[in-house]
């Protein structure tokens, strides 16, 4: 099954938002696989993170369907219209719907043309739908972007038979659809440039452009993982950082709120920004870093509209620590409204809603003068390392 | 009512050459509420304030000035009602070298002469380290020029040279054609940085503070006085799109951009690139796309844009093809485009008009995606690596001229002071080759 989701009458709904997602983290013919290895395998195994990326994906938009209190999909400008859903992974992935639990079917080659052209069918329906195009797996990335299905290598006189042009799919698709894309991209670079000029590759896209067709697409957005080999997936069998970055910046960690408007729009701008500074927050800590590139353009056409203020996830920290630890340090904002952290307790790390804030850190005897700071806290991170003596 | 008046008393930024005429510098402002919610966006520019009608707005606004680099400043004003406010952002904080504060707005944050802002206007908020220059004295620099055809390398002249710890600067008088300067070093990856022709061009070296992983060691920004229309491509270049599209709905950029072309080619050719991008290109007739390639034949990105006009307004007829397909060959015997806008561009191109998968390719296509493969990234400037214009290539190359050798793959990526290990040479030749190779080229240490 591929049809996760489809609302009633959504074929003759003005805005609706059509999702295809895919997820290929078992390659049967590459290393480690369960079929028959292929000759040029380009050292490329088993990955553990997409298919639970992919599901995580696929959970956050269905959530509201199923409690209308859960974080997910929202938009009152636009019906979640479908979900449809591949995976590939030693056991399927199950999903559960509003209809009841569903497997998922593997991401061969076939199967991803068939759900795309079922999906590209969708957003050609009456009026501007809204398409989302999310992929996690192995890539190639050369002058264009290829990415990899799960039956990758089944041919050795063709191994690119069973891989697509996502750069080509998307130019096709401008040409066919009136309203805005989303395309995620969460594929490493696991191969050089140079390897990935030399190999020949030249896997078809999944739609040709039609070139006598003028581009009429409004609006698209591209967003891509672009880290340092598999490690910047993340943990073994863990959400991917990408993913990650994505599905918390939907969630309600960025936004703008236009003059006279009413809800906090999230369109290609402010989610690649979002997903960017998230990742860039991670990569402190991480061993490999995770990046992202973005591609915007056309108008502004909100994937999502919040009905509240996007949050910020604040980080406060006052150098040295001693001086910390004898310190309070608070939050207060331009309504007056103050959060105060005793410093003892380590840096202060929470969450509030955007706008301007009074920043500061006070010492609890007199150790180290005030520090105060107007601040303009942008979702979705702020840090703010304060420093008190030489 | 309440009005608010905001200027951008950016003084020390117009700093320029004697006899050399500049744009104004022009910067997005924002007006916020206490939560955040945008009232308004205009443009203020060192010679035009911007000005706000705010008599809706209950509270303190809030403005936040955008700068090209992603950067903001916020000030707080309180308002009253029937009261005109004004507010200025200064620069008296922006750079220890007045001479390089024009480069400001575009530097990464964490660069040396824009942490100085913060560091001081924010008194005791943690800074950034500074890097000197210095790390990169054994650099080099060569420029090339195409001339029918064929591009020619040749030891870099300038008009006039500045240094500080941090900084170089060299101020250049291009005439019309397409020039490329190229920058190496046992730890400068070679690559080459377009500079715009006819008039006066500045470049600026400062290392890069920047901690993305694909970041060069060196940052460059260049500049040829169209100090709006710069701030526009810089702001596409990040795909902020919201900021540009304020600065292209200011009143001078905009009479300049579409009506000034025979005066100014280079900003008609940005106001082209933001077009192909808002999507406002469809507003625009194809002659004027067509006369802009017509009229400017040295300039790349003229017939660049002019080709995706065509293409994404459809071909439907094999007459029109062939035409995109020319006008790519003609951008591609031109040179290589200005801006970095014409990257994407190109890749779109060659992708569309290139022969179908499963038959025999054309060295055209062929050497585009080579090129655009080879991306680098200087801001706005359109920024490739290689040895050789016509030879570029995604392998990061170290050394001195006539003796490249190719950067291990995970080798570090910055600064003089890393371990970069050199992989095998692979036949690796410096383009330029034998005498000419080792005169050809200028250190950075030497600029003065």
């Amino acid at each position: 099954m591929t049809v996760v989701f489809e609302a009633p009458g959504a074929a003759a709904v003005p805005t609706a938002v059509h999702v295809l997602a895919i997820g290929v983290g078992n390659y049967p013919h590459l290393l480690g696989g369960s079929g028959t290895l292929t000759n040029r395998p380009l050292d490329l195994g088993q990955l553990s993170s997409p298919p639970v990326s992919l599901k995580a994906v696929v959970d956050w938009f269905l959530a509201p369907q199923l409690d209308a209190t859960r974080v997910g999909f929202v938009n009152p400008g636009a019906v979640l219209g479908s979900v449809d859903a591949l995976a590939s992974a030693p056991a399927p992935v199950q999903i559960t719907t509003p209809a009841g639990v569903m497997a998922l079917e593997g991401a061969t080659r076939d199967r991803i043309q068939l759900a795309f052209e079922r999906w590209l069918a969708r957003l050609k329906g009456p009026g501007e739908s809204i398409g989302v195009f999310y992929f996690c797996g192995h890539g190639v990335m050369a002058a264009d972007h290829y990415l990899l299905a799960d039956d990758f290598g089944r041919s050795n006189g063709a191994p690119w038979a069973h891989a697509f042009d996502v750069s080509n799919s998307l130019r096709g698709v401008e040409r066919e659809t009136q309203g805005a894309l989303y395309f995620f991209i969460d594929a490493c670079r696991e191969i050089s440039t140079e390897v990935a000029l030399t190999l020949g590759a030249n896997p078809l896209a999944l739609w040709a452009a039609d070139l006598k067709r003028p581009v009429i697409r409004n609006s698209t957005t591209l967003i891509e993982a672009t880290g340092e080999g598999k490690l910047a997936f993340g943990l073994d069998g863990r959400v991917s950082r990408f993913t990650d970055a994505l599905i918390t910046a939907m969630s309600g960690y960025c936004g703008v709120k236009g003059p006279g408007a009413a809800t906090w729009d999230v369109d290609g701008e402010t989610l690649a920004n979002a997903v960017r500074k998230l990742l860039e927050g991670g990569n402190k800590t991480a061993k490999r870093r995770q990046i992202s590139g973005q591609s915007i353009s056309g108008v502004s056409v909100p994937l999502l509209r919040h009905p509240r203020a996007p949050l910020v996830k604040v980080s406060l920290d006052l150098l040295p620590e001693p001086m910390r630890v004898v310190a309070r340090l608070y939050l207060e904002s331009s309504r007056g409204e103050r959060r105060v952290h005793e410093g003892a307790k380590g840096p202060y790390l929470t969450e509030v809603p955007r706008g301007m804030y009074t920043i500061g850190a006070e010492a609890m005897a007199a150790q180290f003068e005030s520090l105060s700071f107007d601040e303009d806290l942008i979702p979705p991170v702020h840090d703010l390392p304060m420093r008190v003596g030489p | 009512m309440k009005w608010l008046q905001v200027s951008l008393d950016y003084a020390s930024t117009e700093y320029a050459p004697d006899g050399v005429v500049q744009t104004p510098q022009a910067l997005p402002m924002r007006v916020l509420d206490a939560d955040g919610s945008l009232i308004a966006e205009q443009v203020a520019s060192t010679e035009r304030p911007a000005r706000f009608d705010l008599s809706a707005l209950e509270g303190p606004a809030f403005v936040r000035l955008i700068w090209p680099s992603g950067r903001s400043l916020t000030r707080r004003v309180d308002l009253k009602e029937g009261e005109d406010t004004e507010l200025s952002f200064t620069d008296t904080d922006i750079s220890r070298n007045e001479w390089a504060a024009w480069a400001v707005p575009r530097l990464h944050e964490r660069s040396h002469l824009a942490a100085a802002t913060a560091s001081q206007a924010q008194g005791s908020v943690v800074s950034v380290p500074a890097l000197e220059i210095a790390r990169f004295d054994r650099a080099w620099l060569r420029m090339w020029v195409r001339t029918q055809g064929e591009w020619t390398a040749s030891r870099p002249t300038w008009r006039h040279a500045l240094r500080s710890p941090f900084v170089r600067q060299l101020d250049f008088e291009l005439d019309e054609r397409c020039h490329l300067l190229q920058i190496g070093g046992g730890y400068v990856p070679w690559r080459f940085v377009a500079l715009p022709g006819r008039g006066a061009c500045r470049v600026l070296f400062t290392p890069n503070q920047s901690t993305d992983p694909r970041a060069e060691p060196l940052k460059i920004v260049v500049s040829s006085y169209r100090r709006d229309a710069e701030n526009l491509l810089e702001f596409l270049s990040r795909d902020a799109l919201r900021a540009a599209g304020a600065l292209r709905e200011f009143g001078p950029l905009a009479t300049r951009m579409l009506r000034g072309k025979h005066e100014d080619p280079v900003s008609a050719a940005a106001a082209a690139y933001f077009l192909l991008r808002s999507d406002g290109w469809r507003e625009i007739p194809m002659d004027w796309f067509a006369n802009l390639s017509d009229q400017f034949d040295w300039l790349a990105d003229a017939s660049l844009v002019h080709c995706v006009a065509k293409l994404r307004s459809g071909l439907a007829s094999p007459t029109a093809t062939d035409l995109a397909i020319d006008l790519l060959r003609k951008t591609m015997a031109r040179g290589v485009p200005l801006f970095s806008e014409g990257m994407a561009l190109l890749r779109e191109a060659a992708a569309s008009l290139g022969p179908p998968t499963g038959t025999p390719t054309d060295s055209l296509f062929e050497h585009i995606d080579r090129l655009t493969t080879s991306e680098t990234w200087s801001g706005a400037a359109f920024s490739f690596s290689g040895t050789h214009p016509d030879q570029p290539t995604p392998e990061r190359v170290l050394g001195m001229p006539g003796r490249p050798r190719l950067a291990r793959r995970d080798g570090p990526r910055k600064g003089e002071h890393g371990d970069a290990s050199s992989g095998s040479i692979r036949g690796l030749q410096d383009a330029v080759g034998g005498t000419a190779s080792e005169n050809a080229y200028v250190l950075l240490r030497d600029l003065s």
